[in-house]
Formats: C-alpha cells, structure tokens, sequence
C-alpha cells in the first residue's frame, strides 16, 4: 500500500503548508481584537489561543481540530468557517460536476471520430478543437458567451446560481478547458485498441463495426478517461474561482476570492485545504479504480 | 507504482504533440510570426506609439478603434474609461505579459529539470522523494494558491513571477524524469561511465543535450500557461496593479462595460489568445525542427 501512504504523506504535507499560509497572514490575535484594541487585549487573545507556544504545538493543536471537524472562524463573517463552506459547497460541486460532464460528453465522440481516420482532415480538425480549449483565456471565453448568448440572443442568464439555466455557460467555459486533455487521452486509447488483437478478433467473428467500436474498443480505452477525470475535476474545483467570480456565482471559488481580498485567512486556508485534499482523495480512488479494472496494472 | 497507474503524472505529458505531424512545419511558421510581431510590439512600443499608455484625458473617453468607425485617427485601438490611448496599453501590455512568460520560465525550469534528473537518474528513494513533492504540488490548485500568495505577500511583477514560477515545475519534472529513465541504460551513458566520468558530468554532459527537444516544448507551454495565470490573477485584481498595462486588468477595467463597449475585452482578450496559440505552435514545431537535425 505504498500508493496509499504517499497520498497520505501528500495530504499530511498540503495541511502544513496550509497551517503555514495562515501563519504567513500575519497576527490572528489583532486580527481578531480588531485593529484599535489594546495590547493588553491582544496579549490576553495571544494566551487565550495558545499564540505564544512554539509552532509545532500550534501546528499539533490546529490539526487536533481540524481532524475533529473544527476549522476556526472566519475573521469577516465571525461564523465558524466549516458552516460557511458548508453554504457555498454545493454551487462550485454542481459547477464542477456539470463542467467534467460537458467536458465528457463533448471530447469522448471527438476523440473516437479523431481515432478512427488517425491524421485524417477530421482526426486534425479535432486536434484543433483542442488546441483552441488550451489556448482562449478563459474569462474571455466567458465574456464571448455573455455578449452572444446573454445579450444578443438572451437565451441565458449572466449572473447568479439559482436554476440550472445559470450553470450553463459556467460549466461551458470551465469544462472547455479540460476538453484537450481528455480529447487526446480517448483518441490515443482508441487508436491502440483499435489495433489490439482483440477487436480483429472480434471483428473477424462477424460483429458490426459500431458495436466492436463502442463495446469492445471504447471500453479499454475509457480506462485513463478515468484518471483524467479525477485530475481535472481537481482543476476545475481550484480554477472555478475566475469562472465564479464572472458569473457572480457564490460557490466556494468565489468565496475565496473574497476571503483573499478581506485578508481573511482562516477560510482561504480551509478552501485550499480542503481543495488539495479532494485531488489526492480523488487521484487514489482512479488508481484504485483503475488497477481493479485493468489487472495489467499493479499498485504497490 | 508503476509508470501506467500514475494519474497524476500521466495526463499532462500526453499534450506534448497536440498538433499533427502536416501542420507543423506551417505552425512553426505561423506562431513564429506571430510570436515576432508581439516581441517587435513590445520591444518597440516607445516608437510604435506616440502616446504613453498612462496619459489620460478625459475629454476623449471611449473613442471607438479604427475598425468600428472610430473617428479618430490619433488613436487607432481608441481609448479606454479613462481616455488612455488603447494602443499604447495594448503595447505596454505585451511587454508584460512576454516578461512573465519568460522570467516565469527561467525561474522554474532549473527547479524542474534539476528534481527530473535527480529521480530519473538515481531512481529508487531519490526518485520516491521527487515523486512525492511532484504530487504536492500537483494537489495544490494553482490558481487558488497563488492568489492567496500574491494577496499575502504583495504583486510587483517579480513576486508574480516567482510564486508562478514556484508552481509550475512539476511537468519540467514529469518529462525530464521519464526521458533520463529511458537514457541511462543506454550505450553513451554506460560508455561514459566506464570511462571514469562522474555522475555530475555524465547528468550534463551526455544526457541533458538529449532532453533539449522535449523540454524546449516544455517551457514554451510552460510560458504560455504563466502568461494566461498572469492574466488571470491581473483580471482578478490581485495581479498588476492600475496604472499599469496588463492585458488580464485592461479587461478587468472594462468587464463593466462589456454590454456598451465589447471591444474593451474582445481586444485584449484576442491579442491574448494569439500570443498563447503562437507559443504553442512554435514549440510544437521547433521540437520537430530540433528533433530531426539530432536525428532523434
């Protein structure tokens, strides 16, 4: 289980260095005082909150809670940060989930249409598709589909995250970005399966062509899909924060946008935690799921 | 682990040769030319435009650019909120956005090839401890981190650079680390070792000219991610600050105008997505150049 103790180490390794970017924002005593208490006050905070002793108690202290549930209180809205989160969660997880679908959906059948002529005008029309997904801004890809659909047609709400409609060009514009990497991965596995032993035998039984592609190729080569996709979804968690902040959506990326501008540490340092821990959470699951799947691939 | 099961490291390398064989040599061409003319912008900007790209004047706000009838002929690209001659900000811009992609590149590449030679080369624990800080940084959302960096520490452009640059050497690693894998075993650098060569010499000596194709791709896709997160953090009001001229803040500065003056993003918005399309197909093309003259 030596893949499990690393993710474990990574994750032990990702709480350090969030505990140190909260120690790296400065004072919590006076930021909690507030900035005309006296110093007495801010002494009497320091003791209070253990702020005196040395840092690897601290640090043992602070991950003591945040294994209990305990993430601190957000400095701005004076609410314990887990009931914020809490809050805002489930926007940026809908966000994410219906950007990797879009994403899915969109580079699956371009990449088996690239697969099946490899360097054909189609296979390179694909790779074009991809190339501009790497290489448009993101937020102005946004601002493109506001003027268009927003504006000019009206057929989509801008701003805000109260029906399904308002996650559309959101999930359009963070889910594009991940349409290259999944578009190359499901082209290069079927370009291998197709020429595997297998789906000439199958071929040679008689199947139709369809049902070889979808049924035999396509199903070896979802199997890296798989990892891509826990990869990007933890991309698409920490890169919502641009999309968020342009749709007015107040997910969590948003949030931390605010959090950052108010200096309000506690809770920029519980997203990026809790962000980094669902990528190591999700990468393990993949290649766990992976190896069960595909017995060619052996973890140690 | 083996190599197959590795999701966080095999995604990203599989970009390297997005663009198909037939193209390359015309893409080599055409993001090399576009390449040159934003470097020729930026270099020259002082002389391309007689206007700085600080002045401002209110009594000329908004003038529409050329192509949308703009009625004045002092100012090609018009002019912004503030009355500042959009060409010259555009100009300016670009100095920022090339300085970024390149001083980010510069910074990090050494971090990355340097822990790739390291893991590639001694494999085993060395190789288990390279592994590990490249899934730390790997789980660490990129975006996120470096604007809560930036917002602590400060956004003069050399932080910029260096807090990018202290995120973005893991695909330095990924692929030096596999290429050195392949070519320790091989005759050269066996040769090399019975020779009496030091390992120091033979890292340097033998295998890194054979990485010089691969990572010249690395670092120019490398650049051109640091250019759209320089623009991203800029836009997001953490990065460049006013006055200055940064393509992610000139769109920052317009997004409230985006319903009555479009052209304040679209401009900015393109001449960003050229110069990234740019860099791509030149490194793309420039590996294919350089891997045919070693005859690799």
């Amino acid at each position: 289980m030596r893949r499990g103790a690393l993710a474990l180490l990574v994750l032990l390794t990702v709480s350090l260095l969030s505990f140190a970017l909260l120690k790296l924002s400065g004072d919590l005593a006076i930021a909690l005082a507030g900035e005309q208490a006296g110093a007495e006050y801010v002494a009497f905070l320091r003791k209070q909150y253990g702020l005196d002793d040395p840092l690897i108690v601290q640090y043992l202290r602070w991950l003591g809670r945040l294994l209990s549930g305990d993430l601190g209180v957000s400095f701005y809205f004076g609410t314990p940060v887990t009931a914020v989160l809490a809050e805002k969660f489930p926007i940026t997880m809908s966000l994410g989930v219906s950007a990797l679908l879009f994403a899915v959906v969109l580079s699956i059948p371009l990449g088996i249409v690239a697969a099946l002529k490899p360097d054909s005008w189609i296979d390179r029309a694909v790779l074009g598709v991809a190339l501009l997904g790497q290489a448009i801004p993101t937020f102005w890809l946004c601002f493109l589909m506001i003027l268009l659909f927003g504006i000019n047609l009206g057929w989509l709400p801008i701003s805000g995250s109260t029906t399904w409609a308002h996650y559309v060009m959101p999930a359009v514009a963070l889910g594009y970005y991940a349409t290259p990497a999944f578009t190359r991965i499901t082209r290069a596995g079927m370009i291998e399966a197709l020429g595997s032993d297998y789906v000439r035998t199958a071929r040679a039984k008689g199947l139709r062509r369809p049902v070889v592609i979808l049924k035999h190729a396509l199903r070896n080569a979802l199997v890296p899909v798989v990892s891509v996709a826990a990869v990007q979804f933890g991309f698409m968690l920490g890169g919502s924060v641009v999309i968020e902040t342009i749709f007015a959506m107040h997910g969590v990326g948003y949030l931390a946008w605010q959090a950052i501008s108010q200096n309000d540490y506690p809770v920029v340092q519980a997203i990026v935690l809790i962000v980094a821990s669902i990528y190591v959470v999700l990468t393990l699951a993949a290649d766990l799921l992976n190896a069960a799947i595909d017995p060619r691939i052996r973890i140690r | 682990m083996s190599a197959t099961s590795d999701t966080t490291l095999a995604p990203r390398t599989d970009s390297l040769g997005s663009v198909p064989r037939a193209w390359r040599k015309r893409g080599l061409v055409i993001g090399g030319t576009i390449l040159l003319i934003i470097i020729l912008m930026a270099l020259l900007a002082p002389w391309l435009s007689p206007h700085s790209p600080y002045d401002q004047d209110l009594n000329k706000r908004l003038i529409a650019p050329w192509f949308l009838g703009g009625a004045d002929p002092a100012h090609l690209l018009g002019t912004d909120h503030l009355g500042r001659d959009y060409f010259a900000r555009m100009l300016y811009g670009a100095r920022v956005a090339l300085m970024v992609g390149l001083g980010t590149v510069a910074l990090s590449s050494p971090i990355g090839i340097t822990l790739g030679l390291l893991g590639g080369y001694y494999g085993r624990r060395v190789d288990l401890v390279v592994m590990y800080l490249v899934m730390v940084r790997l789980s660490l959302p990129v975006v996120l981190v470096a604007l809560a960096v930036v917002g602590l520490i400060g956004s003069e452009l050399t932080i910029i650079m260096a807090v990018l640059a202290s995120l973005l050497w893991d695909r330095f690693v990924v692929v030096t680390r596999s290429l050195v894998m392949q070519l320790r075993e091989r005759e050269f650098v066996l040769a090399a070792r019975a020779a009496g060569s030091s390992d120091l010499a033979i890292l340097l000596r033998e295998i890194l000219p054979n990485l010089a194709a691969p990572l010249t791709v690395v670092a120019t896709l490398e650049m051109a991610n640091a250019i759209l997160l320089e623009a991203a953090l800029s836009f997001l009001g953490l990065g460049v600050k006013p006055p200055e001229a940064s393509w992610g803040l000139m769109i920052a500065e317009a997004k409230d105008m985006v319903f009555f003056e479009p052209w304040l993003i679209n401009i900015p918005g393109f001449a960003l997505f050229a110069l990234v399309i740019g860099i791509n197909l030149f490194g793309d093309g420039l590996r294919d150049a350089l891997s045919i003259r070693r005859g690799a």
